[in-house]
């Protein structure tokens, strides 16, 4: 194998051996090689030219879709994303578990503070809740002010039991996450005593992107959607009300005390509800712990303070308690 | 005589001695570049007629040309150029962003070619 710089040697010869002679075959091969060479430079700079507006076109989009991603929900953002239709008119029905939550005294606080401190607890609070709602898999549908939809189990190969075990984990560590936030809050000087209502149900709806041909969103609709907005509205403050429905799906994962029939417009029955007091284990996957049979592991810690949000050490303290229990066990 | 496709559009304005091609050309390879080539061939014949002798190559809407297309225009010019007896005139536009720097090299192949850019 001859080296690159060889080549280029012998061939820096050859043409200068060819230019010396007078041969019109070896000046009509010369002109013939300079034409080609130049014809290669040309296509390769047009190519480079293409690969660069290629380039920067990728560029352009990989900006809009990291605009985009802030704007949307992590399932909805993959959805669309991947390339599925955004076509108004694409829907299904899916048995889903569909959640609302609020905050109890929410308007009354927004009229006793100034905007730069509502946006500061709205926002922190929205992004506690998103973030939580990520981790366990749901898509965010909306916020309206301090409330929140989300539902799960909109794929067609989501397990129905698995979506409503995630809502209802989700929502025990949105409430656990409340009180974290409460005692940031406190510092900013706010007096607001944040307790959320939360409700879940489970049952059919149907799922897809709604609206005109211009703007499309993706979203849920049908009565079983109202039912648990109803739910909602029935829960105590600082608590989580489910259906029947959801918690025949959930039924060894929380304890529960029965809080009546519930009417609603639209359904011929009265609908089971009841308030979840806690959950009968830690379900949802804690990142510090792993209990088994025997006994527990927990991850090696290296604290500082500051360092993890009052969201972030939330999962740390739990995971702590819990291994103190298991520890005073008899 | 013309070529349409849902991509792109070849076609020769027989009264301007004009071979307009537009849209986008993104074609495999040589082969698949033939049908073009030939009402190239077609279009220099029709402008050899004319008094003088010039063919204008409109490709003022031809958004994206990609390597195989570039090289059949470029073989083109010289080809034209080699035969002699014909004058090109080359019409690109700036909003095309391949063309300003690609279609000027065509005039290193082509001297006398007259580049328009718009």
């Amino acid at each position: 194998m001859i080296a690159t710089g060889t080549q280029s040697s012998i061939s820096n010869t050859l043409r200068l051996m060819a230019e010396e002679s007078e041969s019109p075959i070896v000046q009509a091969l010369l002109s013939a090689v300079d034409e080609t060479e130049m014809l290669h430079q040309s296509v390769i700079e047009h190519s480079s030219e293409l690969e660069n507006q290629l380039e920067q076109k990728n560029r352009a989009i990989e900006e809009i879709l990291a605009n985009m991603r802030r704007y949307l929900s992590k399932s909805l953002f993959q959805r669309i994303s991947g390339g599925k239709s955004a076509q108004a008119g694409s829907t299904a029905r899916r048995n889903l578990t569909v959640f609302f939550s609020d905050i109890v005294g929410f308007t009354e606080f927004t009229d006793m503070v100034e905007p730069e401190t509502l946006s500061l607890v709205l926002n922190t609070y929205l992004g506690a809740m998103t973030e939580i709602c990520d981790r366990h898999g749901g898509t965010v549908d909306k916020f309206i002010g301090d409330a929140v939809m989300i539902f799960f189990g909109d794929e067609e190969d989501d397990d129905p039991v698995q979506s409503a075990r995630a809502c209802v984990a989700m929502a025990l560590e949105m409430q656990s996450a409340t009180s974290a936030l409460q005692a940031q809050w406190a510092k900013f000087g706010t007096q607001l005593g944040l307790r959320v209502r939360m409700g879940i149900n489970s049952g059919y709806c149907t799922v897809g992107n709604f609206g005109s041909g211009e703007r499309v969103a993706y979203t849920i609709v049908g009565g079983n959607v109202n039912v648990a907005s109803r739910l909602e509205h029935r829960s105590e403050p600082g608590g989580i009300c489910i259906s029947g429905s959801t918690y025949a799906l959930v039924r060894d994962m929380v304890d529960v005390r029965p809080m009546g029939a519930l009417t609603v417009k639209g359904v011929s029955h009265p609908l089971e509800t009841f308030a979840v007091i806690g959950a009968s284990e830690i379900t949802y996957d804690n990142p510090w712990i792993t209990v088994h049979d025997q006994g527990f592991s927990v991850r090696a810690i290296n604290f500082q303070m500051g360092a993890l949000s009052a969201v972030q050490r939330q999962p740390l303290r739990e995971a702590l308690e819990r291994a103190l229990s298991i520890l005073e066990r008899d | 005589m013309s070529i349409r496709t849902q991509d792109y559009q070849a076609h020769i304005d027989e009264a301007n001695c004009k071979l307009i091609l537009s849209g986008s050309l993104r074609l495999n390879a040589a082969p698949e570049y033939q049908p073009i080539s030939d009402l190239m061939d077609a279009a220099c014949v029709v402008a050899q007629q004319g008094s003088p002798a010039i063919l204008t190559l409109d490709l003022t809407d031809l958004r994206f040309l990609n390597s195989s297309g570039i090289n059949l225009l470029y073989q083109f010019v010289l080809k034209v150029k080699k035969q002699g007896g014909l004058g090109l005139r080359v019409l690109g536009s700036n909003s095309n962003a391949w063309q300003p720097k690609s279609l000027s090299n065509m005039v290193k192949f082509m001297p006398t070619l007259e580049l328009v850019m718009t």
